[in-house]
């Protein structure tokens, strides 16, 4: 009885004995978006294309930050003055290595500018007898490049992306158009068979358009469309 | 009092005496350790610490901890147990960790080596001669791991020594630039290679061939990121050079790289393993016969005698394992059987369906498939109906039973390994395969290359001592090939080709022209299983395209080609024959991608808190 009341006593002291490392977490959370011209850029969640550095300290081990598939990105962080950094190369737009001053006092806010190869806009979907169609413009902002491949990807969750995309067989032929030969001045109108082995089951599917440029292995995506049905 | 005053007098006494005999007490020679004098003074002992930098030099690859590299390629998948290295076949994209490097610890080691031989005095001049340059050669090898991985490192050629927190800056060292790292293996190796043996006298230890080799193959990688780099939509390099070779150094490059190699072929030291009649038999044999092997110029040496590696344990097919576990592991992919081309020289893809598609193709025998195919597939890849250690591997999903009055086929299965079907014939193997279970293959074909077919190598207790190559005649004629392609002279580089598929068993002169997707398909298939592939795809810069995350590119998913025995009791021609399925793997779910970043791995974060002078890799 005696030692257990000891070893309880014993244990109260250890844990009100922590002072020294009971830090306040951090509680300023950094939100922002990526964007061209102001609207959001669609991107593969979970790339690596924002680094937060704070200097001063010994170490410059980087803060990544992740940014979700609609270009938004939420990071908590303590007060203080960081310095971000587009990681070039990465994402689907032109390299800038210019480095951003970033102010974090409270909740702040900061959008990320970047200039993608291309942009998706005016991205419509409509469902008709089992078909997905699906029209978008698409606009050359950088000179010089050139689309691989324009396509509808399908996926059975919220999150959609090339490599997680469902791959139906036989694919259908108007789902995917070639860059050689695109009109870009024309709006580009994709469809997918919704009734081929792999969709024709899923009760839950979500559509998006996804663009490929010549030479980068990251993609350009307009937003999530959910296909109800 | 008298007492006290004696007593004091006794104790003073005693405590001198101790003292005085102190200095020759604590000065003992250590029992358990040898010092620098006793080291550099022996060459035995020298040879020993020669031997331990030996066996650090084999971080990526190889049988032992790398033995699951090809499951990072459209080699091979893992079809093992469905623990952490379930992780292979579901990884969404390569982590820039990827065959990081960064052993600074070696390094020094082998300049600490250098620099206590070359003030050792006790070493006879001649001993002491071939030593230093071996150790060089180690050095320059380190160096090529480490620029392979992560472009110009820090060219570190000495040892520092710590006296206080001063010295740091003078040990912060920058990187040197790519070409800088592979300039500086070529002059070392050409400095080195005449004071090495001249004679190929051992397989294992560094000698004039083993430095040709490297030389051979170090510059043709470097000539290939200069060419292949900036013919890229966007060319990854650094400002410094860290990363990125000029476009203009890559004829340079391939010329060293072809003299080495033609250095080696013409030396006449090497011969192409042709010991076996049976082709098959003969590819095989090259990789697990050590005895009068005449193609293997460097190779890193396993015995019985406490050296020993679980290759075998870990892939050997699942009805041939002796452990209670383990087996199946790396499982090669129909994308690698398919890269085989036939011996008459069509495009290696089986013939599963008819030409028009509507029906499957009836085989008699489930090897009848591979009938025609490059000796070396077999050789490299168990096959359904192949011969492993004097038994048959049978490798059958299930049956397709015909049902008369849908006109279809129905396919049945079981979860059991052995099983036999209502009509008495096998339904599933016993080697598999099996969709979700371990230590079965997924893709319908079990390794062979470097697989040991002694009987007791499956045990865990004892392995098997097969040896890796790291080089052999082989590869140099395909780099010398490549180098004399890339450098406009076809003529000269057809022959070394043609000499390599001749051995595989095509006729002489096989090829008449060649292209780079030629040459290319011939690393990959006489190359299987090496180590080669990975860096092959990362020179020639198109393993974002070939790895590109796109799940209908061709290889971006691990295929698998699964049998079936047909049960059509009213079609005798179909009754009881073989058909074919081309599948993925059920294991396999997500396509590789290789972004840009792997090109080059992400150089650990300590070494740049500890160097600010570091530059990162791009993309990182």
């Amino acid at each position: 009885m005696k030692k257990l009341f000891y070893s309880i006593i014993l244990m109260a002291v250890g844990i009100s004995g922590c002072e020294l490392d009971n830090f306040e977490p951090p509680k300023s959370v950094l939100t922002g978006r990526l964007v061209f011209d102001g609207k959001p850029v669609g991107i593969r969640q979970g790339i690596s294309v924002l680094q937060l550095f704070q200097p001063g300290f010994e170490t410059v081990t980087p803060i990544n930050v992740n940014v979700k598939q609609d270009g938004s990105f939420a990071s908590t962080l303590f007060d203080g003055n960081y310095k971000l950094i587009r990681i070039s190369g990465n994402g689907p737009w032109e390299a800038n290595t210019d480095t951003i001053n970033v102010v974090v006092k409270g909740a702040t806010s900061f959008d990320v500018a970047v200039r993608p190869y291309f942009t998706i806009s005016d991205a419509t979907f409509t469902l008709a007898a089992d078909v997905l169609n699906a029209t978008c413009r698409v606009t050359n902002v950088v000179t010089g490049r050139q689309v691989e491949r324009i396509s509808i990807i399908m996926g059975r969750t919220t999150i959609v992306d090339d490599p997680t995309k469902l791959a139906p067989t036989p694919v259908d032929p108007l789902s995917t158009k070639p860059g050689a030969g695109l009109d870009l001045s024309q709006p580009i109108t994709l469809s997918q068979d919704l009734t081929v082995p792999l969709l024709a089951n899923s009760p839950y599917l979500y559509a998006r358009i996804a663009l490929k440029v010549v030479g980068v292995p990251e993609l350009l995506y307009s937003d999530v469309y959910p296909v109800k049905r | 009092m008298k007492q006290l005053k004696k007593l004091i007098y006794a104790c003073a006494l005693v405590i001198l005496v101790q003292a005085g005999a102190c200095k020759k007490y604590l000065d003992r020679e250590p029992t358990d350790i040898l010092l620098d004098d006793q080291v550099w003074s022996d060459p035995k002992l020298a040879l020993s610490v020669l031997a331990n930098l030996y066996s650090r030099l084999q971080p990526i690859g190889g049988l032992e901890t790398g033995k699951l590299s090809p499951t990072d390629l459209d080699e091979a998948m893992w079809s093992g147990g469905l623990g952490a290295n379930n992780a292979r076949n579901t990884r969404v994209n390569y982590p820039y960790t990827d065959k990081q490097l960064w052993s600074y610890d070696l390094i020094r080691d082998v300049n600490l080596f250098l620099e206590k031989l070359e003030a050792s005095s006790a070493m006879d001049a001649a001993e002491k001669k071939h030593l230093l340059a071996e150790a060089r050669f180690i050095r320059a090898y380190v160096y090529f791991l480490h620029v392979r991985s992560m472009g110009g490192v820090p060219l570190i050629l000495k040892t520092f020594q710590y006296n206080g927190p001063a010295d740091v800056d003078a040990m912060k060292t920058p990187r040197t630039t790519e070409a800088g790292i592979y300039d500086f293996i070529s002059s070392e190796l050409d400095a080195i290679k005449e004071e090495l043996p001249l004679t190929a006298g051992s397989k294992t230890r560094a000698n004039k061939w083993t430095a040709l080799a490297l030389k051979s193959q170090a510059m043709l990688y470097a000539a290939s990121i200069a060419k292949y780099n900036n013919l890229m939509a966007d060319p990854i390099r650094t400002p410094g050079g860290e990363v990125g070779i000029p476009a203009d150094r890559a004829e340079g490059y391939y010329e060293q790289s072809l003299a080495a190699s033609r250095e080696i072929i013409d030396g006449k030291q090497f011969s192409l393993y042709n010991e076996n009649p049976d082709k098959v038999q003969n590819f095989y044999d090259l990789f697990t016969k050590k005895a009068n092997n005449r193609e293997v110029i460097w190779a890193f040496d396993y015995t019985l005698d406490g050296k020993y590696h679980d290759y075998t344990v870990e892939n050997i097919p699942r009805s041939l394992r002796e452990n209670a576990s383990g087996a199946a592991g790396v499982t090669p992919s129909l994308n690698l059987v398919e890269a085989f081309d036939y011996l008459n020289g069509s495009t290696g893809e089986l013939k599963i369906r008819t030409p028009n598609g509507a029906d499957y193709i009836y085989y008699d025998r489930l090897e009848d498939l591979f009938a025609g195919k490059d000796y070396r597939m077999s050789g490299s890849v168990i096959v359904p109906g192949s011969t492993f250690r004097g038994k048959r591997v049978d490798i059958q999903a299930g049956v397709m039973e015909w049902n008369a009055a849908t006109g279809q086929y129905i396919t049945r299965t079981s979860a059991d390994l052995g099983s036999l079907f209502t009509d008495g014939g096998t339904l599933v193997a016993a080697d598999g395969p099996l969709p979700n279970a371990a230590n079965v293959t997924n893709t319908g074909f079990y390794m062979r290359k470097y697989v040991d077919s002694r009987i007791g190598s499956g045990q865990s207790g004892q392995g098997s001592d097969v040896w890796w190559i790291r080089y052999r005649l082989g590869g140099i004629l395909l780099n010398a090939a490549e180098a004399a392609f890339e450098l406009n002279r076809p003529a000269e580089a057809l022959p070394y080709i043609n000499l390599v598929r001749e051995r595989a068993g095509f006729g002489p002169n096989s090829l008449q022209s060649l292209t780079t997707t030629v040459i290319r398909k011939e690393f990959q298939v006489e190359l299987a299983f090496e180590e080669q592939r990975y860096w092959d795809l990362k020179r020639w810069r198109i393993a974002h395209d070939v790895f590109n995350g796109n799940r209908q590119s061709p290889n971006t998913m691990v295929n698998a080609l699964w049998p079936y025995r047909v049960v059509r009791p009213s079609d005798p021609a179909k009754h009881n024959k073989y058909v074919f399925v081309k599948r993925v793997a059920p294991r396999f779910t997500q396509p590789r991608l290789f972004r840009l970043g792997n090109y080059y791995s992400i150089i650990p974060q300590n070494a740049l808190n500890a160097n600010p002078l570091l530059v990162k890799n791009p993309f990182h």
